[in-house]
């Protein structure tokens, strides 16, 4: 181990929201001309303890010390001073302005009153050339494509010269092609210019290619500081899943051509955004059955214009039995079709109790016939739901918004699932932002809704783990259509991400 | 489904649209010309300035808090309130220098500009409806000051009439003074760091905040901005009809906010800019103008600026995903 101080010394730094410790007493060291890769699972807590680094976010419990110093941050300006700016994973740029501009924006170059732009074009083409990147300075930044934007970020907040730069999972937008380029640059950040850096990632393979360092985070704790050469990437894998938590999902084969026999859902076509979408597929009874693509790739759009979500130029499918040609999200939901969205928040009253979060699917069911709402059954049914899906809460008159992530969710499937005569749920990003014990137990509900109440479900993710764990069969989309279709023993992580990235006949 | 409609604006389609407003001041003008060739006079035309000067001023006053991202539905009262003010202290004989007067009264509305975003920005009450609520204050204190009637002094000093009436040369000193007032706000806007950050704010307030910008204070700065030329656009107003009427700023009120959304589909599409808001102003000028002097009813006007001020935040709603600042498109 070094002797020398280190640059930044985390000593266990707390951070609390309403209802969750996102980062639970943390502590570790970056030193000089470090990358220190932080890694660990949606809503581990890297992204708040990065944050709670610049001064965005105030520190509850714990401090930092810089260079042996203690310091306390009231915002990104505090640390900035200190030489710490991070570039965050959504884009923070003024799309208006040119990149020159970005870079010298809060530290903007004068003469006088006027603002000098022949300098702080000089600037940019110093900090362009240092950095050594390929980017036209001239242009609005909302003109260049997400790689360049980012390197405009990069390039703002090494503008300055800072000793620590926290880049936060910066290769999520980048294409193919520009993320190796991407890795050498950081490198060379750190080699030749001497800037540490925090690179926040999930893709383990990036780590090893760049980092010194690595630090685990699950469930805003700690679980492994390491040196890279010195650690395998399964051992990053088990510090990142806490193994304890999770509970092990079981599917039972199924016999596809006896499934097959009862379909609820079949598809060929439908017509949306001005364009005609191939989509041929099918969900028989009591299935799950996944929906893999990118961002972007139709996949919410498909079932959002299938439940009548969405506007439709044109739809025709076959519904248990039935050709629907139209009809809104209520007339589907009656005909026993209901979508949670993708957005936690698009499905909950976040001003609103829990009662009132589970009755309102229910106003009809609820109400006298002159519209008065049967306040007491409907107390009696929320517990009921509730307690069915093991939803932890203190009390029912609550508001939802006090829950975690896993407990909403568990109330908006719950209460899915009540619904009259329902035969098919589709389920769109269910575990976003969830901990790895709750989503084991999203997976058991789904499963458990096909395998035991023999209901249908589709299952909308990106995450393409889980819907190899979970599903039955997939369908893969590409730019809006249906480009494969796999039965679980036919699954290939490989093979999938080919059809996702390439559409038909680019699997690798 | 908006999706598609946004894809489509072409280039071409924008550069035409770009200058749409100075076009259509161009083709209103040779219209009501041809309608009534004394339209073209140039009293007539420097007339129309003179009328674009109050509902420009107050609209460029308006556009410095659209542009950080907020609303002020108060200017109209703020306007009003600096003219009584003015008209009071002068009438009473509290002050008899008039530039002193105008210098007490104006900061006088910096200060109901600080109330606002006290309320507006640092509590956090939407400001739109801060500003409303504070605009009802504000109306009580002017029918205090003119005990409910309209507000005539014989004692007003000259120079209260000069700035509305005098001419310079052939120039009404009206007209004179919003373009003195434009190009000082055009010169803030686009050339100090002051104005880069008020338009940063509110095309990105969370970029701002990284950077190290005090979003809190630029939005404060702006809602100052805003009451001291609305304010002065009241003094303005009085001084072109030597009275304080009670509906002196909230007449001119919906045409000025007005303006300042018309002006952003000019120039930089998209974005609040003070050139947009002047030219936006002579538009609404010449059609009152046009319309009064081909003798048709005042109700033509309303409809025609209300179906102008339509297709013009429409097509930004349609081409612009994002919007406008402060009217966010859903």
């Amino acid at each position: 181990m070094s002797n020398t101080t280190p640059l930044l010394s985390i000593k266990g730094i707390t951070k609390r929201f309403t209802g969750i410790t996102a980062v639970d007493h943390v502590s570790f060291d970056i030193h000089k001309n470090e990358v220190h890769a932080l890694i660990g699972e949606n809503g581990a807590g890297k992204s708040t303890l990065c944050k709670m680094l610049t001064g965005a976010y105030s520190i509850d419990e714990g401090h930092i010390e810089i260079d042996g110093k203690k310091v306390n941050f009231k915002g990104p300006a505090d640390s900035m001073k200190e030489g710490i700016n991070m570039v965050y994973q959504e884009r923070n740029l003024i799309g208006y302005m040119t990149a020159a501009q970005n870079i010298s924006l809060g530290t903007e170059i004068m003469k006088g009153i006027i603002m000098d732009q022949k300098a702080i074009m000089k600037r940019a083409e110093d900090v362009r050339e240092r950095l050594g990147v390929d980017v036209p300075l001239d242009v609005p930044v909302e003109k260049l494509g997400a790689g360049a934007q980012q390197l405009v970020e990069i390039m703002r907040a090494g503008s300055t010269m800072p000793k620590l730069l926290i880049l936060d999972e910066p290769t999520a937008s980048l294409g193919e092609g520009e993320i190796e380029p991407f890795l050498n640059f950081v490198k060379r950040l750190t080699k030749e210019l001497h800037i540490s850096v925090i690179y926040i990632t999930h893709k383990l393979e990036e780590i090893f290619t760049i980092a010194d360092k690595v630090t685990v985070m699950a469930d805003g704790k700690k679980t492994m500081t390491a040196d890279i050469p010195q650690i395998t990437q399964e051992e990053c894998v088990r510090a990142m899943i806490r193994s304890d938590k999770i509970k092990a999902v079981e599917v039972p084969e199924k016999d596809f051509s006896e499934l097959e026999k009862n379909k609820i859902l079949e598809v060929q076509e439908l017509t949306y955004d001005g364009r005609k979408h191939a989509v041929p597929f099918f969900v028989c009874k009591g299935e799950v059955v996944g929906f893999y693509g990118l961002v972007g790739a139709g996949r919410t759009e498909t079932m959002e214009v299938i439940s009548g979500i969405r506007m439709a130029d044109k739809k025709e499918f076959t519904f248990d039995g039935e050709v629907i040609t139209g009809g809104d999200s209520y007339k589907m939901i009656q005909k026993g079709m209901i979508l949670t969205p993708e957005l936690r928040i698009n499905g909950i009253f976040p001003t609103l109790n829990l009662v009132e979060n589970v009755c309102t699917l229910f106003v009809r069911k609820f109400a006298t016939k002159i519209g008065m709402v049967k306040g007491r059954e409907g107390r009696r049914f929320t517990e009921d739901v509730l307690k069915k899906n093991g939803t932890k809460y203190t009390s029912k008159n609550q508001l939802i918004s006090e829950l975690s992530g896993g407990n909403m969710q568990k109330i908006i499937i719950g209460r899915s699932v009540e619904v009259e005569n329902l035969k098919l749920l589709t389920v769109d990003e269910p575990t976003a932002g969830l901990d790895l014990g709750a989503k084991s137990e999203i997976y058991l509900k789904i499963r458990n809704l096909a395998d035991k109440m023999q209901k249908s479900v589709v299952f909308i993710s990106s995450e393409l783990e889980e819907l190899m764990k979970v599903c039955d069969r997939m369908y893969i989309f590409y730019n809006g259509d249906v480009v494969k279709e796999l039965k679980r023993k036919a699954f290939d992580k490989e093979a999938i991400l080919g059809y996702a990235l390439g559409g038909v006949g680019n699997g690798r | 489904m908006a999706g598609r409609t946004k894809s489509i604006s072409t280039k071409k389609g924008e550069a035409v649209t770009k200058y749409f407003l100075l076009i259509a001041d161009v083709v209103l003008i040779a219209f009501f010309g041809i309608m009534r060739p004394g339209f073209l006079q140039v009293g007539n035309l420097l007339d129309i300035l003179s009328t674009a000067a109050l509902v420009g001023t107050m609209g460029l006053g308006a556009s410095i808090v659209m542009t950080v991202g907020e609303m002020n539905f108060g200017v109209g009262a703020e306007a009003t309130l600096t003219a009584a003010m003015l008209g009071w202290i002068l009438g009473k004989g509290n002050v008899s220098v008039y530039i002193i007067g105008v210098l007490l009264v104006l900061l006088m509305a910096a200060l109901v500009g600080v109330i606002d975003s006290c309320f507006g920005v640092i509590i956090g009450v939407p400001a739109f409806i801060a500003t409303l609520a504070i605009s009802k204050i504000n109306d009580g204190f002017v029918n205090l000051l003119t005990e409910g009637k309209t507000m005539f002094y014989s004692n007003w000093p000259p120079a209260f009439k000069w700035l509305g009436q005098g001419y310079i040369g052939p120039i009404p000193v009206l007209a004179l003074i919003f373009v003195i007032i434009a190009l000082l706000l055009w010169f803030l806007m686009d050339k100090t760091r002051l104005g880069a950050h008020i338009q940063a704010v509110g095309n990105n307030k969370n970029c701002c905040k990284q950077v190290g910008i005090n979003v809190t204070k630029i939005k404060i700065i702006a809602f100052i901005i805003c009451s001291l030329v609305c304010g002065f656009a009241g003094i303005m107003a009085s001084s072109k009809t030597s009275n304080v009427m009670n509906t002196l700023g909230s007449g001119i009120m919906m045409d000025a906010m007005a303006s300042a959304m018309l002006g952003a589909t000019f120039l930089r599409p998209g974005r609040y800019n003070v050139q947009g808001t002047v030219v936006a102003a002579v538009l609404t000028a010449i059609i009152s103008n046009g319309i009064t002097f081909c003798a048709y009813p005042d109700y033509v006007q309303n409809i025609v600026n209300g179906i102008i001020l339509l297709l013009a935040v429409g097509y930004i709603a349609m081409t612009r995903k994002e919007g406008l600042p402060s009217v966010k498109m859903g």
